[in-house]
């Protein structure tokens, strides 16, 4: 049985007519053309589809859209402010951190869900962090690089931000 | 892939799950973190007419009393346990299994509910949860009543849950005095791998005499179900934690383990493998006992 809900989706509320059964991935990418986030494996391996609810990792392709009613979802749109690339996009651009693309939504959403809980990671903690996402084009290194490069980044801007 | 339609019902106390649960029984699943769920509906192996959202209940907590012990809510995330600082600090092998589920992602959704009620035989959870002496709550509206998670989960996938009961929490009472566990499991690559064998020990030593007092050994992924190493147990029992003895109780474990050959590995390797594990994390407790 189709019904509205209301998705907060990057801090704006959308109201979408779905059914149950619908996966948040195909609600994102079909219903609200948010086409950034990917859909891979479909199963919950790949991590490509993973967006932020409520500040969490999650995976689109295995979450109910209307499970999310009342929960703040983030995903890669919403990175962006005012123009301007997140810190960890524009780190994965400058250190050739992207090939082919496909798994670059989600590294960095699982990017950002590691460097809010942990601003200065080790080499591990960042393997560990983006463990659950596959990229089969750079072997890793780049993307590591990217991710410590975004850690610097964002802490200059706030410590700069303090000071100003 | 889309999946099969069905209604969805997000209840928000306890006994209007149970009521929910009484009137739909085998049509319907409850949801959880959805990790296995949502693949196994796509994949058409369920086709619930309802699916029962814990979402808007409170069984998402991770609790401790001293006395009591753990009570870790259905709904409790893996990552919610791994991070507990209670958990940290005294079931220490519940934290190195929450950490070896699946990936982040799976971590931050999947549940202990679900890990138990799935009952895979390679779970990550029920072997620590086991020999640390964990119950599982199960609720209807007739009431709840306790089971130890051992004689929950009774093969491949299979558990004695009925259709109108729901596992409400797992229970762990407080650590033996003078105990550590420990889990390792063991796969062919560092993450997101499912285990060809894993296992788990929680030991405790009388200061007195310098003796093994009690000894449980749980195995994972070579049997139906997590198996306890019942001779290992008996030989540790009242020992002196030699180097012999812990090899000959990893020898015992090998061979009392019920593994399958299959793309993982062979069952020999699996035998193999146990014994390894076994020896490793009966000398880490030991050494985490004495300091």
């Amino acid at each position: 049985m189709k019904r509205v809900i209301e998705l907060d989706i990057n801090g704006t509320a959308h109201d979408v007519v779905i059914s149950p059964q619908d996966l948040l991935i195909d609600v994102l990418r079909q219903k609200l053309d948010l086409t950034g986030t990917k859909k891979g494996c479909g199963q919950g391996d790949c991590g490509t589809c993973t967006v932020l609810i409520d500040g969490r990792r999650a995976l689109a392709c295995l979450t109910l859209a209307i499970a999310c009613e009342g929960r703040r979802i983030l995903t890669i749109e919403g990175m962006e402010q005012h123009g301007v690339l997140h810190p960890i996009q524009q780190a994965f651009i400058d250190k050739g951190a992207i090939q082919c693309g496909y798994c670059t939504p989600g590294m960095v959403m699982s990017a950002k869900a590691l460097l809010d809980e942990n601003p200065n990671p080790s080499e591990h903690e960042i393997k560990l962090g983006i463990s659950g996402n596959l990229c089969r084009c750079t072997g890793y290194v780049k993307i590591v690089d990217a991710v410590r490069d975004a850690a610097g980044r964002l802490q200059a801007g706030a410590e700069s931000g303090k000071g100003a | 892939m889309s999946l099969p339609p069905f209604e969805y019902l997000a209840p928000t106390t306890t006994s209007e799950l149970a009521g929910l649960l009484a009137m739909h029984q085998d049509k319907c699943r409850i949801l959880a973190g959805g990790t296995d769920l949502v693949n196994w509906m796509a994949e058409k192996i369920y086709r619930p007419d309802y699916v029962i959202d814990l979402r808007r209940l409170p069984l998402a907590l991770v609790t401790y009393e001293k006395g009591k012990g753990l009570t870790i809510g259905a709904a409790a995330t893996i990552e919610a346990i791994e991070r507990s600082p209670i958990v940290r600090q005294s079931y220490y092998a519940l934290v190195q299994a929450a950490g070896q589920i699946g990936s982040p992602q799976i971590r931050a959704m999947a549940t202990i509910g679900g890990n138990c009620c799935n009952a895979s035989p390679c779970a990550d959870m029920p072997p620590p949860l086991i020999t640390l002496g964990a119950t599982v709550v199960l609720t209807s509206a007739r009431g709840s009543r306790e089971l130890p998670l051992e004689s929950f989960i009774t093969g491949n996938r299979q558990t004695a849950i009925r259709p109108d009961e729901f596992l409400e929490s797992v229970r762990v009472p407080d650590p033996w005095p003078h105990s550590a566990c420990r889990y390792s499991p063991f796969g062919l690559r560092a993450a997101q791998e499912i285990d060809i064998a894993s296992v788990a020990v929680n030991i405790a030593m009388d200061p007195a005499t310098g003796l093994i007092s009690s000894a449980r050994i749980a195995m994972g992924a070579v049997a139906p179900y997590a198996m306890r190493a019942k001779k290992a147990e008996e030989l540790l029992a009242g020992k002196k934690a030699t180097a012999e003895v812990v090899n000959e109780a990893a020898v015992l474990c090998g061979r009392e383990c019920r593994p399958i050959d299959d793309l993982r590995a062979s069952a020999s390797y699996r035998r193999h493998i146990v014994g390894v594990l076994a020896r490793r994390m009966l000398r880490d407790a030991l050494a985490a006992i004495t300091g």
